[in-house]
C-alpha cells in the first residue's frame, strides 16, 4: 500500500470511530485493530498488538500522573485547596481573572519540577478547577488555563521531553534545556496577558466580587496559614528532585506524602479523605491511561506503516525556498500532533529533520526550540489532544470535551503566536544559551 | 431474569472490589516509592526490584479500574457531533457504536488471552531484575478486556431496550445504570 | 517481469536510526544489496517508535516483521541463555568459529527464530563503560556510589564493585546526574551522545565490559523459504559486518572520546592491578548471575564464549 491510502486509511478510520460516540480510548484500538492486520503481517499482527498493550503503559515515566492526580485530589478533599484560593482572592483583590493567573503561575511553578504535562494539568484540575467553577468563573476561564498550564512543564527545565528531543536530534541538550526558557516564561506571560485582557473585555467570565481591603498584618497572617503551606508541597516535590533526593519520575511520591502530612496537620487526615482521593485518582488514571495504551499502540502502527517518513519526505523535497520548507515541516508536525503522543513524533520526526535543517544552514537549536513547542501543543489539538482527555477527565461532568477543546484555543493560538515571533526573531531562543552556555 | 439480575449484582461486586484493588495500589506505590527514594538517599540502601514493580503496577491500576469506571460512563468520548444530531438517528449511531465495541472487546479478550496463555506455555519471563514470568502480570490484560466487553453488552441491552420505548432518557445518561 | 522484483526483507532496529548508532544496520543492509545484486533487499521499517526493543524478537518469531537487528537480552525467552554472548572473551569471529553461533542457532531454531550473527561487532569486552559524576581513584571509590542502570543491567557486578544499582529510566538520567541523585550511570559507550548526557557527566572510566548483546534475527519459516542463493547473501553479508565492524566499532569509540572530551568530560583508567580487579569482579559477579539464569545452557555457553587466557585477566 502506498502511504497517502495508508495515511487516509489509518486517520479515516480513527475519525469515524471517534464520531460514534464510542470511548476514544476503543476508537484507538479499533484502528489499531484495522492498522495492525495491515502493517503488521496479517492477523498475527493481533497478537503483536496484544503484546503492545502491555508495553505502553508499564512505564516508569508514567508514574507522575497518578501521583499527581493523587496530591490534587488530596489537596481537593481535605479543603486544603479551598483555603488556599480563598487567600489569594483576598490577596490579589481586584486583579481581573486572578484565580485563572493562579493557574498560569502554579503551572510555572509546577513546571520546574515536572517532566511530563499530564502531570501539572491533573494537580490543577482536581485542586483549582472545582473552586473557580464555585466561585463562577466560566469555562474559558478555568479549564482554559490549566491546559495551557500544562504546556509549560515540557518549557521549563526539567523536561524530559527536551533531554529526549536534543538527544535524538543530535542537538545539545544542554543549550536546548537553556533555549527554551526564555520561549517558556514568554507563552506564560501571553497567557497571563490574554486573561486578564478577556476578563477586562468579559467581566462575566471571571467575576470581580467586592473584596474588603486587609490591613497587611491580616495578609501576612494569611499568607502564613494558607499559601505557604501549600507552598511547602509544591516545594517539597520540586526541592527533593533539585537537592538530588529523588529523579523527576519519582517526586511526586514525595509531593503525595506532604499532602498526607499537611492533611493531618489541617487535622483533615481521615480513612475516608484518603479513601476518596485514591478513588477519585483511580477514575481519572484509568481514563488517561486506556487512551494511552490505545494511542500508543496507533502511534507505533503508523510509524510501521511508512506513511509518515512518506509525508516527511514530501515535505522536505518541495522546491521552494528554505524558510518555507521549516514552515512545511512544522506543519507536517502540527498534523502529526493531532494523531500522536509527542514522545513518537520526536522519535519519528528529530532525526528525519535536523540534517535538512542543518543542511538548510539554518541554527537546529532555534528549530528544536519551535518544535517543542509545536509537539506540546499536539496535545491540544483535536481530535487527540491527550491533555484534553486529561482535563476532561478531570472535569466536573458539564464540561463537555468539546468544552474543554474550546477553551484552550486562545491559548493554542498564543502557543502559535509564539512559534512565529521565533521564526521572526530566533533570538527568542539563543539569547540565553548564548550568554549562559559556553 | 432473577438469576440475570444475581448475575449482574455478582458482577458489579466484582469490579467493585477490582476499583478497591487499584484504589489501593496507587497509595501503596506512593509509600514505597518514598520509603525507598529515602533509605537511597539516607542510608545508600535501595529495593531494586520496586521499579519493576511499580511498572506492573500501572498495568494493574488501568486495568483493575477500567471495568468499574465503564460502568459509570467516565471514560472519555467525543460527543460533538452525536449531540446535533436528532434522538432517534442519535440513538441508532449508540447502539451501531456499542455493536463495534462488542467485536473490538471479543477480538481483543481473545488475543490478549491468547497470548498470556502463550507466554504461560513458554515461561515467558520479563527480562529485569526480579526475572518476573509475564503471564500473572499480563492476565489482567484479557481480564479487564473481559469484563470490559460484559459491560458493553449490558449498556447495548439497555440501548437497545431505550430504542424500541424510543425512551431519550436512556441516551442522555449514556446509558448509566 | 516478476522475476526481476527483488525479494523484500521487512527488518526494525533497536535503537533510533541515526548515526552513530546506525552504522552497522546500514553497512549489513548494503551489502545484503551488493553481493544479491539487487536481487535481495531490506527494508527498514523503523526503530523503537515502530516495534519497541523489548517486543521485536516475538515480532520476528510470530513474522509481523521478517527480520530485525535485535537486543540478545529481550530473546531470553526464545533462547535462554543468550544474554551471555555479552559476557564472551571473544570477538564474533573467533566466536563463529568456535561454533558458538552454530550453538545460538540451534537454541533460537527451537523458538522459530533463525540467528544471523552479532549486529553491533567489537573487540570482546569493550561496549559499555561507566560515566561518573566525580572522579574515581581506585576500585575502593565505588563503594557506596549509586550508578544508575536501566533496566537493573550489571546488577551483580555494581554490587560487587560495592555500589549500589539504581534502576531507574532513560528519561531520568539527565535530571539525576544534573542534580546528583545518582553518581553515575552505566551504558553502551555511544549512550553518552544518544541520550545527550554529556553536560552532566564529569569522568568516563576507561575501564570497558561487556561484548556484542545484539544479532540478526529472521523469522524461521521466512528464512526456509529463502533459496539457497539469498541464504548464503544473507550470511556473507553478516560475516562481513562482523570483521569490518571490529574496526568500525573502534572508531565509533575514538569518536566519542574526542567529543565528550571537547566538551570536558575527563576519561580516566585505573591502575593495572585494579584494573584487573575491575574486570575480574565484573567476569565473577555476571558468571555466577549467569548460571543462575540460565542453568541449562549456562555451562555450555560459558565454556564456547570464555577465554582462560583473555588479557584483561593478568
Ligand atoms: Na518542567
Ligand atoms: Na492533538
Amino acid at each position: 500500500m502506498d502511504w497517502p491510502m495508508a495515511l487516509m486509511l489509518i486517520f479515516g478510520c480513527l475519525l469515524i470511530f471517534m464520531a460514534t460516540g464510542m470511548p476514544i480510548a476503543f476508537a484507538f484500538m479499533l484502528s489499531c485493530v484495522i492498522g495492525s492486520i495491515l502493517f503488521w503481517g496479517g492477523i498475527v499482527g493481533l497478537e503483536q498488538l496484544a503484546m503492545s498493550f502491555y508495553s505502553s503503559v508499564t512505564s516508569f515515566s508514567l508514574l507522575p500522573v497518578p501521583l499527581f492526580v493523587l496530591m490534587g485530589c488530596i489537596i481537593f478533599e481535605s479543603g486544603i485547596g479551598m483555603k488556599m484560593v480563598d487567600a489569594v482572592d483576598k490577596l490579589l483583590g481586584r486583579l481581573p481573572g486572578r484565580l485563572s493567573i493562579l493557574a498560569i503561575g502554579a503551572g510555572t511553578l509546577l513546571g520546574t519540577m515536572v517532566g511530563i504535562s499530564g502531570g501539572t494539568i491533573a494537580i490543577l484540575g482536581r485542586s483549582l478547577v472545582p473552586e473557580m467553577a464555585g466561585r463562577g468563573y466560566k469555562k474559558p476561564m478555568t479549564v482554559g488555563p490549566v491546559v495551557a498550564s500544562g504546556a509549560l512543564a515540557v518549557l521549563i527545565p526539567p523536561s524530559a521531553l527536551a533531554v529526549f528531543m536534543g538527544a535524538i536530534g543530535r542537538v545539545s541538550v544542554g543549550k536546548l534545556l537553556v533555549a527554551i526558557i526564555v520561549p517558556g516564561l514568554l507563552l506564560a506571560g501571553l497567557f497571563c496577558a490574554y486573561i486578564i485582557i478577556r476578563c477586562m473585555l468579559q467581566p462575566s467570565l471571571a467575576p470581580s466580587y467586592k473584596v474588603e481591603s486587609l490591613p497587611v498584618v491580616t495578609k501576612i497572617n494569611i499568607t502564613a496559614k494558607y499559601i505557604l503551606p501549600v507552598g511547602f508541597i509544591i516545594f517539597s516535590a520540586i526541592g527533593v528532585v533539585f537537592v538530588g533526593v529523588a529523579t523527576p519520575s519519582e517526586a511526586a511520591a514525595l509531593g503525595v506524602m506532604a499532602c498526607f502530612l499537611l492533611a493531618a496537620v489541617y487535622r483533615k487526615f481521615t480513612f475516608s479523605m484518603v479513601k476518596k482521593s485514591a478513588v477519585g485518582t483511580i477514575e481519572i488514571t484509568v481514563m488517561v491511561f486506556v487512551i494511552i495504551v490505545g494511542s500508543i499502540s496507533f502511534s507505533r502502527i503508523l510509524a510501521s506503516s511508512g506513511a509518515i517518513t512518506g509525508l516527511i519526505d514530501l515535505a522536505t523535497s518541495l522546491p521552494v525556498p528554505p524558510i518555507v520548507i521549516v514552515i512545511a515541516t512544522q506543519l507536517v508536525v502540527l498534523f502529526l500532533g493531532c494523531f500522536m503522543d509527542p514522545a513518537s513524533i520526536v522519535m519519528i520526526a528529530a532525526p528525519m529533520f535536523m540534517p535538512i535543517i542543518s543542511a538548510l544552514g539554518f541554527d537546529t537549536l532555534w528549530y528544536s526550540t519551535m518544535l517543542l513547542i509545536n509537539i506540546q501543543l499536539g496535545l491540544i489539538t483535536p481530535p487527540f489532544g491527550l491533555d484534553c482527555y486529561t482535563m476532561k477527565a478531570l472535569a466536573p461532568p458539564d464540561i463537555s470535551i468539546g468544552d474543554v477543546f474550546r477553551s484552550s484555543m486562545p491559548f493554542l493560538g498564543i502557543g502559535f503566536l509564539v512559534i512565529g515571533l521565533l521564526m521572526l526573531f530566533p533570538q527568542i531562543a539563543l539569547w540565553l544559551p548564548g550568554i549562559m552556555v559556553k | 431474569m432473577k438469576s440475570i439480575a444475581k448475575f449482574w449484582t455478582v458482577f458489579d461486586r466484582t469490579i467493585g472490589v477490582m476499583m478497591a484493588v487499584s484504589s489501593a495500589l496507587v497509595v501503596l506505590i506512593a509509600i514505597a516509592v518514598t520509603f525507598d527514594v529515602l533509605m537511597r538517599y539516607l542510608f545508600s540502601k535501595t529495593y531494586a526490584g520496586l521499579f519493576e514493580i511499580t511498572e506492573y503496577s500501572l498495568l494493574w491500576i488501568t486495568f483493575l479500574g477500567a471495568p468499574w469506571i465503564m460502568k459509570n460512563n467516565g471514560h472519555v468520548r467525543v460527543d460533538l457531533i452525536v449531540n446535533k444530531l436528532r434522538p432517534r438517528k442519535r440513538a441508532l449511531l449508540t447502539i451501531i457504536a456499542d455493536f463495534i465495541s462488542i467485536f473490538l472487546l471479543l477480538t481483543m479478550t481473545w488475543y490478549t488471552a491468547g497470548l498470556t496463555f502463550h507466554d504461560f506455555r513458554t515461561s515467558f519471563t520479563l527480562s529485569g531484575i526480579l526475572m518476573a514470568p509475564k503471564w500473572p502480570i499480563e492476565i489482567i490484560i484479557p481480564i479487564g478486556f473481559f469484563l470490559l466487553l460484559l459491560q458493553v453488552v449490558r449498556h447495548t441491552l439497555y440501548h437497545v431496550k431505550g430504542l424500541r420505548t424510543l425512551s431519550v432518557d436512556a441516551f442522555d445518561t449514556g446509558g448509566e445504570i | 517481469q516478476e522475476k526481476d522484483k527483488p525479494e523484500i526483507l521487512s527488518m526494525v532496529i533497536f535503537l533510533q536510526d541515526i548515526p552513530p548508532g546506525n552504522f552497522f544496520t546500514h553497512l549489513f543492509i548494503d551489502k545484503v544489496r551488493e553481493i544479491s545484486k539487487g536481487k535481495l533487499v531490506i527494508r527498514l521499517v523503523g526503530g523503537p517508535e515502530a516495534i519497541p526493543a523489548t517486543d521485536a524478537p516475538a515480532a520476528v518469531q510470530r513474522g509481523s516483521v521478517d527480520m530485525a537487528n535485535a537486543m540478545v537480552a529481550f530473546a531470553d525467552t526464545l533462547a535462554p541463555g543468550v544474554d551471555m554472548l555479552g559476557r564472551a572473551e571473544y570477538s564474533p569471529e573467533e566466536l563463529r568459529k568456535r561454533g558458538v553461533v552454530k550453538f545460538v542457532q540451534d537454541m533460537f531454531a527451537k523458538s522459530g527464530v533463525y540467528y544471523l550473527g552479532a549486529s553491533s561487532p567489537s573487540k570482546p569486552q569493550a561496549q559499555t563503560a561507566i560515566y561518573l559524576k566525580k572522579e574515581v581513584k581506585t576500585i575502593k571509590d565505588f563503594k557506596g556510589l549509586k550508578i544508575a542502570a536501566s533496566g537493573g543491567s550489571q546488577k551483580a557486578f555494581l554490587e560487587g564493585l560495592g555500589a549500589v544499582c539504581v534502576p531507574i529510566g532513560f528519561p531520568d538520567y539527565f535530571t539525576a546526574m544534573e542534580r546528583g541523585t545518582v553518581d553515575g550511570y552505566n551504558i553502551g559507550i555511544p549512550g553518552i551522545q544518544d541520550f545527550g548526557l554529556t553536560p552532566v557527566t564529569g569522568y568516563m572510566l576507561d575501564e570497558l565490559f561487556s561484548s556484542c548483546g545484539s544479532g540478526w534475527l529472521i523469522n524461521l519459516e521466512k528464512w526456509n523459504g529463502l533459496s539457497r542463493e539469498f541464504k548464503d547473501v544473507l550470511t556473507r553479508a553478516a560475516i562481513e559486518t562482523e570483521i569490518e565492524g571490529v574496526v568500525e566499532w573502534e572508531k565509533i569509540v575514538a569518536g566519542v572520546k574526542k567529543d565528550i572530551s571537547a566538551e570536558g568530560v575527563k576519561i580516566i583508567k585505573f591502575s593495572h592491578e585494579d584494573s584487573i580487579e575491575f574486570y575480574r569482579t565484573y567476569r565473577d559477579r555476571m558468571g555466577k548471575d549467569d548460571l543462575e539464569r540460565s542453568p541449562e545452557n549456562g555451562s555450555k555457553l560459558q565454556r564456547l564464549t570464555l577465554n582462560p587466557e583473555f588479557h584483561r585477566l593478568k
